[in-house]
């Protein structure tokens, strides 16, 4: 390093540093009127000077990589708060929306031709839990990938909601108007009470489980032959097999969804592996099908993310994972 | 690197590619640091500016459609850090005359940006002791004689390590004219570049 040492740098350094003695300061100006080559030499190093204002150690750039990292992989495995509203088919005067447990409050303007339906949907998104209170204090909960629709003012004889998906209803006494919570295959008429209802289309099995009071099944087209649940029970309809099965549960394993909560009793892994998917919006691949007869008993925070849930996987079971964006393999 | 290599770069990030997604962090983080400093005028929330630029690329990327991930990014720095101001709604003058003459200015910030990023990485380039001796004097603004003290040397070490310092960064940073010529060429061609869905 030492034969480096230019007496000029120096000079223009001591120059630049403020070190330089009023001798020094007349040396390097006589310097720099020697030749332009001097001048532009001196003009550079000013300008280096001037423009190296903040040092931005490789230390620190490094330390930032692992942060983006780290952002990342919380951001893609933790289910955000947030609510996704969107209007259809008319305009919503103005949407208040607020993060999940504060709810969501909105304000419908006078409609302006008050026989014409203005439809409201709700989304909560793959990955997400969405509550809302609609316009009579029925509170819903909406699990991850589920979708209704309804009028907001619930002008009718009849209060209607329609669902995609699986929603906790708490459903406000209303003996004039009742509650009808329609899916693709059946509706669910209620007075007042609260329940759980699981229609997500592409699954082969609708659920209502009845927390409180009581509630009536029918399928679509037959509504007068309905079959009427009690608290404590369970009606689970399978689509193919257009069968009807009754019978008492642990209402808290299928409603502890809403608490953040998957809460599963001698569950297979395939249906775990669909409530993962739908939590945490991933894909979940076996690479051996015999896997999925494996039986779990268990619970999964919604706050977890996806990593401590395929650790607990993995730790109870000798599976292994290996992880590619959103593809996620089990073997 | 060219826009054609860069276009590459980003479909290889598209595709889930991490050593692209590393290779875009080490050509264009700091810089991007430098440039949201230009219009934030400080660093440290520059770094979490550009930080969630980044981590956005990765998280939708299936959902950009970027012609050239250079623009891009400053774009994207660039808004990100004009809405950290709006938010502060401090330097409000400031922020008006920065939106009129936007794409001028901008692109003067970037360049200064360009500047300020390859003098860093010269200083980096450093001999370890030479470094720390410039960083003491020049960001810590201390005496000779204060950093002949620090590090137990004589005043003469300290100036000598000065004058190879700023020989070295002249020489390493002597072909920046030209890059600079290059940047203003191929900026050109790089209007409206990306788009989210």
């Amino acid at each position: 390093m030492q034969n480096e040492y230019n007496p000029i740098d120096l000079l223009i350094a001591n120059y630049l540093s403020g070190e330089a003695s009023q001798s020094e300061k007349d040396e390097l100006i006589s310097w720099i009127g020697e030749s332009p080559a001097n001048k532009r030499i001196f003009e550079e190093s000013q300008r280096i000077w001037a423009k190296s204002q903040t040092y931005f150690a490789a230390s620190d750039i490094s330390s930032d990589r692992e942060k983006i990292k780290d952002q990342i992989i919380q951001q893609l495995s933790k289910p955000t708060k947030t609510v996704i509203l969107s209007t259809w088919i008319y305009r919503v005067a103005a949407i208040l929306a607020l993060p999940i447990m504060l709810g969501i409050g909105w304000y419908l303007g006078s409609s302006e031709k008050g026989t014409e339906t203005q439809m409201c949907e709700v989304t909560a998104p793959k990955g997400q839990i969405s509550k809302c209170i609609l316009a009579d204090g029925t509170e819903v909960w909406l699990n991850a990938g589920t979708t209704v629709k309804y009028n907001p003012s619930f002008t009718g004889n009849t209060r209607e909601i329609q669902l995609d998906g699986e929603a906790y209803f708490r459903v406000s006494k209303n003996k004039h108007k009742p509650f009808v919570v329609t899916t693709k295959h059946a509706q669910i008429k209620v007075l007042g009470t609260v329940f759980n209802l699981k229609a997500y289309s592409g699954e082969s099995n609708i659920e209502t489980t009845l927390e409180e009071g009581s509630v009536a099944f029918s399928l679509n087209g037959s509504e007068t032959k309905s079959v009427v649940l009690k608290a404590g029970e369970q009606l689970v309809y399978n689509i193919q097999e257009k069968k009807i099965t009754l019978g008492m549960v642990e209402t808290y394993l299928h409603t502890a969804w809403k608490d953040g909560k998957f809460v599963f009793k001698d569950a297979d892994l395939s249906k775990i592996i669909t409530e993962l998917e739908r939590l945490y919006d991933v894909r979940i691949h076996l690479d051996n099908d015999s896997l999925q007869h494996l039986r779990f008993r268990g619970m999964f925070e919604y706050e977890q993310n996806i990593f401590s849930a395929l650790e607990a996987l993995e730790r109870t079971t000798n599976m292994s994972y290996r992880m590619n964006g959103r593809d996620i393999w089990l073997e | 690197m060219t826009q054609e290599k860069e276009h590459i770069l980003f479909k290889e990030i598209k595709i889930c590619n991490e050593e692209a997604f590393n290779k875009a962090f080490d050509l264009y983080y700091s810089c991007l640091c430098f440039f949201a400093d230009k219009v934030l005028h400080d660093f440290d929330l520059s770094r979490s500016v550009v930080q969630q630029v980044f981590v956005d690329l990765w998280i939708k990327r299936d959902r950009l459609q970027i012609v050239s991930l250079q623009s891009y990014l400053y774009q994207s720095v660039r808004n990100a850090s004009l809405d950290v101001l709006k938010h502060k709604k401090a330097e409000l003058k400031y922020l008006s005359t920065l939106e009129k003459e936007e794409s001028s200015q901008v692109n003067d910030f970037i360049e200064e940006a360009e500047l300020a990023d390859r003098i860093n990485k010269a200083i980096q380039n450093l001999p370890e002791k030479c470094r720390e001796i410039l960083l003491l004097c020049r960001f810590e603004e201390l005496k000779y004689a204060e950093i002949a003290a620090r590090l137990n040397i004589s005043v003469k070490t300290v100036e000598m390590q000065m004058g190879i310092a700023l020989k070295k960064l002249r020489k390493e940073l002597s072909d920046y004219q030209m890059i600079q010529l290059l940047v203003l060429f191929s900026r050109k061609k790089l209007q409206h570049p990306y788009r989210v869905n």
